[in-house]
């Protein structure tokens, strides 16, 4: 019974990788069990609301989730002096106090910051998350010249659907490996995926003695 | 049959004027409500119509409909608060249930249910039981819905692992 069950869930998988907005994710499941090891009392989600995803993080972590749509933040930033700007905005943008947030999801949003503002968020970051919090994010390693933004569905732990949506930006050029970890050098890189999509599915964790 | 309850609906009617306390004139409107109308209770809704502004505090026990702009504070614990498409409220909100077509700046709390529908904006904190929120609808915020619970009954419903539950659906076999 147990074969069969494994074999049908496999079929099913196969059937989700033909269908090209549905994707498997491998960090996600490792996100959501940091986050519960930990407490998981609030996560926060810089991705735009989505109502599965609230409901999902509800039955599986019984968490208040905080929402902070920065990709709609990155619209209003535009021009020559936008990354002055957006650095500006990025330090006191987060609303949370320090140390009270034991997950965050970054979906593909450093993808479309340049390094000075990606440096202030993820000083944000830090400051905003518990000791032992974790940073879920994804790294494109394509590069795309459509402007647009990804909206990720969470179809259970191990699927997402993405959906995209018109934006003003595109994605900058990839970013190396060794840029992604000089960028999150305070935090400890916990897990990192490359998926057949290439994308780089990542987890940082804030260290106990930060 | 038929009379006598209609003849109780135009009294509601009547009594559902003095629901609303403003600082300001109201102007309730009972004329006809917009296309949303038919997507909610059609008995004992007070309408608030898009050219009423109203500063101040808003209590009652009866359903509430605002297409205009309210500001303030509204109180409707054992009523539906209905936002329409053309309402603005910056105002701090309790309700039994709360949906929202239009847009809400400030802090939710209901009792049953918060239902964002498509271009509804809430931007504040909401607390509530149950919460739906469409697809296009935008929030902006922190969604706490264990509010009621405190925390030795939080430690209690936390599932040991849910993965059963959201993993795929088994295919059927052809």
């Amino acid at each position: 019974m147990n074969n069969l069950h494994r074999a049908l869930a496999l079929s099913n998988m196969n059937a989700f990788d033909s269908n090209s907005s549905t994707v498997r994710t491998l960090a996600l499941s490792r996100f959501i069990s940091y986050v519960r090891n930990q407490g998981g009392e609030t996560i926060l989600d810089f991705g735009p609301v989505v109502g599965g995803n609230v409901d999902f993080f509800d039955q599986e972590l019984s968490c208040k989730i905080i929402v902070e749509d920065l990709f709609s933040d990155l619209e209003a930033f535009k021009g020559a002096e936008a990354i002055e700007s957006l650095c500006r905005h990025f330090s006191d943008r987060l609303r949370c106090e320090n140390s009270s947030i034991d997950g965050i999801l970054c979906w593909d949003l450093f993808d479309y910051l340049d390094k000075a503002s990606a440096d202030v968020l993820v000083k944000q970051l830090l400051r905003a998350l518990r000791p032992g919090g974790s940073v879920f994010g994804m790294f494109d390693m394509k590069k795309s010249n459509k402007p647009f933004f990804t909206k990720h569905l969470i179809l259970d732990i191990d699927h997402l659907d993405y959906r995209t949506y018109d934006a003003s930006r595109c994605k900058r050029s990839p970013w190396s490996s060794r840029d992604v970890i000089r960028l999150f050098s305070e935090f400890k890189v916990d897990e990192t995926y490359l998926l057949k999509r290439r994308v780089r599915e990542m987890l940082f964790r804030k260290p106990w003695l930060a | 049959m038929w009379k006598r309850e209609e003849e109780s609906r135009s009294a509601a009617k009547i009594s559902v004027a003095s629901a609303a306390k403003p600082a300001s004139s109201i102007a309730t409107s009972t004329g006809h409500l917009s296309g949303i109308e038919s997507r909610i209770p059609r008995n004992n809704v007070v309408h608030i119509g898009k050219s009423v502004v109203i500063k101040g505090e808003i209590t009652g026990s009866e359903d509430l409909m605002i297409e205009g702009k309210v500001e303030g504070k509204i109180s409707l614990p054992q009523s539906t608060l209905t936002v329409g498409a053309d309402g603005n409220l910056n105002a701090e909100i309790s309700a039994n249930m709360v949906i929202v077509f239009g847009e809400i700046k400030g802090n939710v709390t209901a009792s049953e249910k918060v239902d964002i529908r498509d271009r509804g904006t809430v931007d504040g904190d909401i607390k509530t039981k149950n919460l739906v929120i469409a697809d296009g609808a935008h929030f902006r915020g922190s969604i706490d819905m264990h509010w009621q619970t405190n925390t030795s009954e939080k430690q209690k419903v936390k599932p040991e692992s849910k993965r059963s539950v959201v993993q795929p659906s088994i295919p059927r076999l052809p």
